[in-house]
């Protein structure tokens, strides 16, 4: 079975974004955020089991082994821009906006989910939306050695 | 804890937003809590009255939150946008 589209959702987040209730509009968010989460879901479980194996049980196994928490600890590391020990030589280069930008959806999808006090307006769905793409794209532009660097760290825990 | 001022913020907030050719008419700041429990800083950029969400906007936002990293800001920085009333 195919792992969830993140282009269906995006396209989802866009239909959302386009109504005026404040549940659009955090659904909205949502399924920007998951947008993002799941590229790098997919990328994680295809280069540890590889994508030929997507029908294989373990490959599940992989894939919900990145948990949020795993993702704000790495993304918080490559925030800034000094060079860190796991980059490839060239660095992470555009890995580091995937970091950034999924670390501040992950706190807005937070808000949009969790908190009763959290509104939002067509703007904000918009820019979740525009933040999850960039950083889709980034990660796409990004060489496979700095995929490969930020889907380990996502994968294991440094000790 | 190292925290910039406000004013520094909102410093790093306009600039990124120039760099990247967002327009707006206003920064808001907030102090916040993360999901994660961490000390945050809600940063709300207000857009002009029927404007869209531009091009940089992204951008923007990536640059803001690395440059509060490099400054060693410890608060998690969270970036929003909304529309200004006309």
């Amino acid at each position: 079975m195919p792992p969830l589209d993140p282009e269906e959702l995006l396209t989802q987040a866009r239909q959302l974004a386009g109504q005026s209730t404040q549940a659009d509009l955090r659904r909205a968010i949502s399924a920007a955020y998951y947008g993002l989460l799941h590229l790098i879901l997919t990328a994680a479980a295809d280069i540890v089991v590889g994508p030929d194996r997507r029908d294989a049980p373990y490959y599940s196994l992989v894939y919900r082994s990145v948990d949020h928490k795993q993702l704000q600890t790495v993304s918080k590391r490559l925030s800034g821009s000094k060079p860190d020990p796991a980059a490839p030589v060239e660095g992470f280069g555009p890995i580091a906006d995937v970091a950034r930008l999924a670390r501040n959806l992950l706190e807005l999808r937070h808000r949009a989910d969790y908190d009763p006090q959290y509104t939002c307006d067509t703007s904000e769905a918009s820019g979740a939306i525009s933040d999850a793409r960039l950083a889709i794209d980034q990660f796409k532009a990004s060489t496979p050695d700095q995929q490969q660097a930020f889907l380990m760290l996502l994968l294991f825990k440094a000790r | 804890m190292s925290v910039l001022t406000d004013d520094q913020v909102r410093k790093i907030a306009e600039n990124a937003a120039a760099a990247h050719g967002v327009s707006i008419v206003g920064i808001g700041l907030a102090p916040s809590i993360a999901s994660t429990g961490e000390p945050a800083l809600e940063i709300k950029y207000f857009l002009p009255p029927g404007s869209v969400i531009a091009a940089g906007s992204s951008a923007t936002v990536s640059q803001v939150i690395m440059e509060m990293a490099d400054a060693n800001d410890d608060r998690i920085p969270i970036v929003r946008y909304a529309s200004s009333r006309s």
